[in-house]
Formats: C-alpha cells, sequence, structure tokens
C-alpha cells in the first residue's frame, strides 16, 4: 500500500526549484558579458558558484522527486540506486559551489590551477562519502561553512554584509538538504516559509547583479 | 616617503585601452610603451593578453602598424566602472 501521493509538497518543491535554478542561472548568464570582457578570476568563480548552484538545485529536486512519485510509477525505478546516485551528483555539484565563492573572493592569494586540482578531489571525496551517507554530506557542508567564514575573516580581516549573503544562502541551502534527506520532521508551513527565504535571498544577490549589468 | 601604489591588472588594461582611445583610436607601439608607464617587459606581456582577449587590433596604414581598439576594447572602456562596482560590491 501506497502512501498517498503529496500534490502540495510536489507543487511547492517544484515552484522552488525553479525559482531557485532560474536566478542561478540568470546570474550565470548576464555576468558572462562581465567575464568575457575582463577574463577576471573572481568573476569566473563568481559565475561558476551559481551554474553549480543552480545544477546542485535540480539534483536535490530529483533525488527528492524519486521519493515523492517513485512509489506511483508503473515502471520500475530501481530507487536504492538512484537515490545515492542522484546524491552524489548533488554533494559533488554543492560542494563545487561552496569551494568556488570561497575562492572567487581569496583568489589573489592562491594559484587556479592548485584550486581546480585541489577541488574537484574534495568535492569528489565527499560525493562518494554523501553517496553512502548523507548525514556525512551535510556535517561536510557545515564544517566547509565554517571554514569559509574563518578564512575570509582570516584573509579579508572583515565580515561584510555580502559575506552574510553568501553565508545565509549555503545556510539555507544546507537547510534545503536537511528537508530532503531524513526524516521531514519540519511541518508544510514551516518548510514554505524557509523556502520563501532562500527565495528571498537569492532574489537579492540577484537585485545587486543586476544593478551592476546594464 | 609615500609608497606609489600599485597598479591591479585591470586598472593596467583601462589604461591602455583608454591611450590608445585618446589618441583617435590608432596609436603605434612605441609611444603606446612609453605612455603606459610599464616596462618593455610588463608592455609586451599585456599587450600579448590584450590581442588575444580580442580588445585591441593591429591595423597597417601606408606600411606602418598601428594599434587601434576592437569592439570589446570599446565595450570594456565604457563598462570599466560598473565591472569595478560589481569586483567591489561582491569581494572579488
Amino acid at each position: 500500500m501506497h502512501p498517498p501521493f503529496d500534490h502540495v509538497r510536489f507543487i511547492t518543491e517544484l515552484g522552488y526549484t525553479l525559482i531557485v535554478v532560474f536566478l542561478c542561472f540568470l546570474i550565470y548568464f548576464k555576468t558572462r558579458e562581465m567575464f568575457e570582457l575582463t577574463k577576471h578570476k573572481g568573476i569566473q568563480y563568481f559565475r561558476n558558484t551559481f551554474l553549480f548552484f543552480g545544477l546542485a538545485y535540480i539534483f536535490r529536486f530529483i533525488f527528492d522527486l524519486i521519493r515523492i512519485i517513485g512509489p506511483w510509477l508503473d515502471v520500475y525505478l530501481p530507487r536504492d540506486l538512484m537515490g545515492p546516485v542522484f546524491m552524489l551528483f548533488t554533494a559533488y555539484l554543492s560542494t563545487m559551489a561552496l569551494l568556488c565563492l570561497i575562492y572567487s573572493t581569496i583568489w589573489k592569494h592562491f594559484s587556479s590551477r592548485e584550486f581546480f586540482v585541489a577541488s574537484n578531489i574534495l568535492a569528489l571525496i565527499i560525493a562518494v562519502a554523501a553517496a553512502y551517507s548523507p548525514p556525512i554530506f551535510m556535517i561536510t557542508q557545515v564544517l566547509l561553512l565554517i571554514v569559509a567564514i574563518v578564512l575570509s575573516c582570516i584573509l579579508r580581516k572583515h565580515f561584510s554584509r555580502i559575506f552574510l549573503l553568501y553565508f545565509l544562502l549555503f545556510a539555507f541551502w544546507i537547510i534545503s538538504l536537511v528537508l530532503v534527506i531524513p526524516g521531514r520532521a519540519l511541518g508544510f508551513e514551516l518548510r514554505l516559509a524557509l523556502e520563501v527565504i532562500s527565495i528571498g535571498l537569492f532574489a537579492i544577490l540577484y537585485y545587486k547583479v543586476a544593478k551592476w549589468i546594464k | 616617503m609615500d609608497k606609489v601604489r600599485k597598479r591591479d591588472r585591470l586598472e593596467v588594461i583601462h589604461d591602455i585601452l583608454k591611450i590608445i582611445h585618446d589618441h583617435q583610436n590608432s596609436i603605434r607601439a612605441t609611444p603606446l610603451l612609453r605612455r603606459s608607464n610599464l616596462s618593455s617587459q610588463s608592455f609586451a606581456e599585456y599587450y600579448a593578453e590584450l590581442m588575444s582577449k580580442g580588445l585591441i587590433k593591429e591595423v597597417d596604414s601606408n606600411g606602418k602598424k598601428y594599434i587601434s581598439l576592437s569592439d570589446k576594447g570599446f565595450a570594456f572602456l565604457d563598462k570599466y566602472k560598473l565591472i569595478l562596482g560589481f569586483i567591489d560590491e561582491f569581494e572579488l
């Protein structure tokens, strides 16, 4: 006997994902000309952050979708296999997004070649670990977020408003992962409120980007 | 004694493009090198970078080689302040 299909949850998750992915890709494509003109490494990694972030949200949604509609499909889905595979992609993309954002603000201190190799190795390790154990994935994301804050405070000697916005974006991303991974203990209203705040943060960031793109 | 502030990469690129622009978009390499306040080696590196990025182009006129801005070069000058503002706002 299947649990009842949760239409409301499906629609809110779909809407939330579409809006966030749209905003991420908008930031990525709208900053293309600026990057093409300058080839500035900070702009390059800032853009990559939102490309990875948008893709991570898509994979997160697919991961959730398998759990929401899987039992209702007539076709056979190897859910035991698909869950870890989509978690692996989500973890890789999410870690790359976080590392790119960190690097975009401290790139003057490190070579990009070292960063490319190190970030991919780290993201792959976290991705494989996440496929086996989603809680490990969330712990690593929280740790990376703490490292990002400490690094920015040490190297830049301040914690500005834009860093607060970056921090909140990733904090809400981690919360959105909690919503799809363990027991989904949160009620619908709280879940919706968290998603609305998350969309608001992306909208603020897009607004800030749009100011400089004419 | 005051230390002279070192120009960053983007600023140097802007200065080189501005010099070309201010010379009716046509200048020879030697006066451009002189006015850009760069060593010959640095200038050669920037020159190669600007050419590879397509911000400047070489134009032959009466057997002499002149340097001009490309459309992309004009766009860079046009958007320079916005680019700096963006980099500053997002602390990149």
